[in-house]
């Protein structure tokens, strides 16, 4: 939408303009006005315009919008232009904001020392924040992220106004880390808004959210937060510099930065740990670890992540402990039941037969009778199928999701056993598996676990259990030499069986060698000396 | 000291050094080496196997005051500031044959005993490919991975060990105990002293202590893991002993497997073989990397060699060949050359340390 009234200046058009920073760059020795020549914002109004009628491309974006209008000065008519984006920068604050008081008649010069740049700055401070700035570059930088920018003729500064106004989600309730008891804030899209989610739950002054644009091109705010005096000073400058050397054009979400930032891709654990929950954040940042808030990205990285932390469910810190505890247990037998429990089966199928009582064998093997696939392929393929089952139900509208799983989980494993494709005994295994990688407290974790699996299948069917220890130890190696943010990843690794007691939470994890260790004196329950 | 020597020390973090000296003190249950206990002292071998316990106890008592005495962080570098250069890579290259012999007698038990468990049809050379190839992975992802993976298996481990241990010696026959000197003292305490090759590769771990800029490790804490490693030890025997008669135990056969088949629970629970071969392996495959690291340091200060990583792949494979010809051959010869270096070689060495005086400064260390 182009209210502009000025015909823009096609002399110096680029038909290939790459992106807004290369454009300057090119054709930068091609023009000779003020601002084409130095990058920054001429008095001269028209040559503002021009340059960046061509570095937004303007005749092709209808959304970009130049307007045109007079600043009323004590009476005297100044030319000047607003451009902003529509549908990134609300309208109505560019209208009663911005443009009434420039063109009601309010603005006066009031000494002699002030300047016009002065008088336009603190008229229009009061109805919208703004800052001055000069360099265009920054200013098309910012335009972009739903800014409005106010040029006057005779200014060689421009006047930015935040007044954002695209449309996004409010906060929400969370979707993958639900609970039943707890806070049922989630993050947004909205860096801001996530940032005062997460300062609204710790009121500490020390915490600090520094803002590190990713990406050369989108500029995509990304905000690093830590405890200053809490969080290890090495581990805030690691983060940092990871971030900031990240060179790429476009920053999507949190999931391109945990790419860009985690130690290996093909770990096969999540080495950054993923939040909606304003509240788990907080209790992170509070023991001394990181946060990374993205713009665009419902989730909150939380580095660095270890092993323990992944057992962690944010149920567990608002039931009673020992519920939590029950809980916990149960989601790690369903933790060793989907990573095991098909590895299991097929050695003990295969290889270790004096394992079991006789009477189960015997059942195991009278219901494999007619089985006429090896057994390992039997269960390769009905963990597949369920996994085909698991993707389909992501993908389909909920209100068909439970057909699907009646169709693809009891019909499809009922006509499977009826027709001898697969034994009873290994439907119930594939469940089980199923069930417990369900019951992980992630969903990253759920799906590492299904991966796994098949490590263990490939060396049960290989050699039993010898075949297990061969996979179980190159895992546990691996992960113990795997490195999140410095910290190993098994550092904690007697942490993931048992919640304990908030008043037994004295001291900051070790592995994370924070500045302050203490939380809380030895003895926090002081009403218990009194009593 | 060079930075690549540096990094194949453990680093101790976690208490992780007590998971390590209990391993080391403890996977060889899991060897046809218990046997040599009711083999010398009959109805007395849990009395052998203590007074070897006491034995091994004093030594590592000795080793951790010798080196402090010299203030050096492990023997390696004891050997190197005591006997000067010449003397520490003597010293140096008798440890590295001692870790290969003891490597390769490892590598062959560990075979032989998941081929009596379950492997009975298998080739050797594809069971042991799987005990090789994992001691490789394991001794090239370092010293401190390899630590911490300790404290996740040795706690496992042990909690099996004491399992079978329950599980035998209340079904066990007190008769099996008397007399109470079995084959007569001199047996026990001379003949019985040879049961002490069962603790011979605290080598691995006193090669492998930390340099002096990490944390020292207190000889408090030294002493309490040993006494554990060495507790657990002597109850295994001692469960041996009251489980199954010294007659039926020839130098062949694996305690540890003689054992498991005295366990019962009911019927289901009455064959736990095969779940004892995962726990014997991971014990062995913990070894067997700790070994082929602390072979990779040892090296180091040998050769002092730039491509430190590429030296555990090469050494393991290099164990390997030598069990397959072992096994071809007969084991025998191994660890008779084995048994030899442990005890004339590494006593000798440590004994002189404790005698010796200090010859290099401290900082050329």
């Amino acid at each position: 939408m182009n209210s502009g009234n000025l015909n823009p200046d096609k002399n110096n058009f680029d038909e290939n303009n790459p992106g807004i920073n290369s454009y300057i760059k090119n054709n930068i020795q091609n023009k000779d006005s003020f601002a084409y020549r130095t990058g920054k914002v001429s008095p001269v109004l028209k040559e503002n315009y021009d340059f960046l009628r061509d570095a937004f491309d303007a005749d092709k974006n209808f959304d970009i919008v130049f307007r045109m209008f007079k600043v009323n000065l004590d009476s005297e008519f100044v030319d000047a232009f607003l451009i902003f984006y529509d549908g990134l920068s609300n309208k109505e604050y560019v209208n009663r904001d911005l443009l009434a008081p420039l063109m009601s008649g309010r603005l006066k010069i009031k000494s002699p020392c002030e300047t016009l740049e002065d008088s336009i700055h603190q008229c229009i401070i009061s109805q919208a924040p703004n800052s001055r700035i000069s360099q265009l570059k920054n200013i098309i930088e910012l335009v972009g992220f739903g800014n409005c920018a106010v040029f006057v003729d005779g200014c060689s500064c421009a006047f930015v106004a935040d007044i954002k106004g695209w449309g996004s989600r409010s906060v929400g309730t969370p979707l993958t880390e639900a609970v039943l008891s707890g806070p049922q804030e989630a993050f947004c899209e909205t860096v801001m808004t996530n940032i005062a989610l997460v300062r609204k739950i710790l009121k500490d002054p020390n915490l600090i959210a520094e803002n590190i644009p990713v990406g050369t091109v989108s500029k995509t705010p990304c905000a690093l937060m830590y405890i200053n005096g809490i969080t290890n000073k090495k581990l805030v400058e690691t983060a940092r510099n990871r971030l900031k050397s990240i060179e790429t054009e476009y920053i999507f979400s949190s999931a391109d930065i945990e790419m860009f930032i985690e130690e290996s891709t093909v770990f096969p654990l999540p080495q950054l740990l993923k939040s909606e929950r304003p509240d788990r954040v907080a209790a992170q940042l509070s023991d001394g670890k990181v946060a990374i808030l993205v713009q665009g990205s419902p989730f909150v990285l939380i580095l660095p992540a270890s092993a323990g932390d992944l057992a962690e469910a944010s149920e567990d810190n608002y039931v009673r402990i020992a519920e939590a505890n029950f809980m916990r247990f149960v989601r790690l037998i369903g933790c060793f039941l989907a990573l095991f429990l098909p590895g299991i089966f097929i050695s003990i199928a295969l290889y270790h037969h004096e394992s079991i009582p006789t009477d189960l064998l015997f059942a195991i093997e009278a219901s494999r009778e007619q089985m006429p696939f090896p057994i390992a392929l039997e269960l390769i393929v009905m963990l597949l199928s369920f996994e085909l089952i698991k993707e389909a139900s992501i993908r389909v509208p909920d209100p068909i999701g439970s057909t699907l799983g009646i169709v693809g989980g009891l019909i499809l494993g009922q006509s499977a056993v009826s027709a001898n494709i697969a034994s009873p005994l290994l439907i119930i295994i594939v469940s089980l598996s199923a069930l417990g990688a369900f019951a992980a407290p992630s969903a990253s974790v759920s799906r590492a676990l299904s991966v796994l699996q098949f490590w263990f299948i490939l060396f049960g069917t290989l050699a039993g259990f010898l075949g297990l220890a061969f996979a179980i130890f190159t895992l546990a190696i691996y992960l113990a030499s795997g490195t999140s943010f410095g910290v190993p990843y098994l550092s904690d690794i007697a942490n993931p069986f048992f919640v304990i007691p908030i008043w037994r939470r004295e001291k900051r994890p070790r592995n994370l060698n924070p500045q302050s260790v203490r939380k809380q004196p030895h003895i926090s329950r002081k009403w218990k000396g009194d009593v | 000291m060079s930075d690549i020597n540096t990094k194949n020390f453990i680093s101790f973090e976690n208490r992780s050094f007590y998971f390590v000296l209990i391993n080391l003190l403890t996977f060889r249950i899991f060897s046809r080496l218990p046997s040599l206990f009711p083999k010398f002292s009959g109805s007395a071998a849990a009395l052998s196997a203590l007074f070897s316990g006491v034995i091994a106890f004093g030594v590592i008592f000795l080793i951790s005051l010798s080196l402090k005495k010299h203030n050096s962080p492990n023997l390696a570098d004891a050997a190197f500031a005591v006997f000067g250069k010449i003397g520490g890579l003597i010293v140096c290259i008798i440890s590295a044959f001692c870790l290969l012999l003891s490597a390769t007698v490892t590598l062959g038990e560990l075979c032989h005993l998941a081929k009596a468990i379950s492997f009975p049809a298998s080739p050797f050379w594809f069971v042991l490919l799987f005990f090789a190839v994992s001691a490789a992975w394991g001794a090239s992802r370092g010293v401190d991975a390899l630590a911490r993976t300790h404290s996740i298996f040795v706690p496992v481990i042990v909690l099996g060990l004491i399992v079978l241990i329950v599980s035998t010696v209340f079904r066990g026959n007190l008769s099996n105990l008397v007399p109470i000197f079995g084959s007569g003292a001199e047996a026990v305490f001379g003949k019985g002293l040879s049961g002490t090759v069962m603790y011979t590769d605290l080598l691995v771990f006193f090669l492998l202590i930390p340099p002096k800029s990490k944390a020292p490790i207190p000889l408090k804490k030294i002493l309490t893991a040993s006494a554990t490693g060495i507790l657990l030890t002597c109850l295994f025997v001692l469960a041996l002993n009251l489980s199954v008669s010294p007659s039926i135990i020839s130098n062949d056969s694996f305690p540890f497997y003689l054992l498991m088949k005295e366990v019962y629970y009911g019927r289901f629970f009455q064959r736990i073989d095969s779940l004892m071969l995962l726990i014997s392996s991971l014990s062995g495959m913990l070894y067997l990397s700790l070994n082929a690291s602390a072979f990779s340091h040892v090296a180091g200060r040998i050769f002092n060699p730039h491509r430190q990583k590429l030296i555990p792949p090469f050494y393991i494979a290099g164990v390997s060949i030598f069990t397959l010809l072992a096994n071809v051959l007969s084991s025998k010869i191994i660890g008779f050359l084995f048994f030899a270096f442990a005890f004339a070689g590494i006593l000798l060495v440590i004994i002189t340390l404790f005698f010796a005086k200090r010859r290099v400064p401290d900082e050329n260390i």
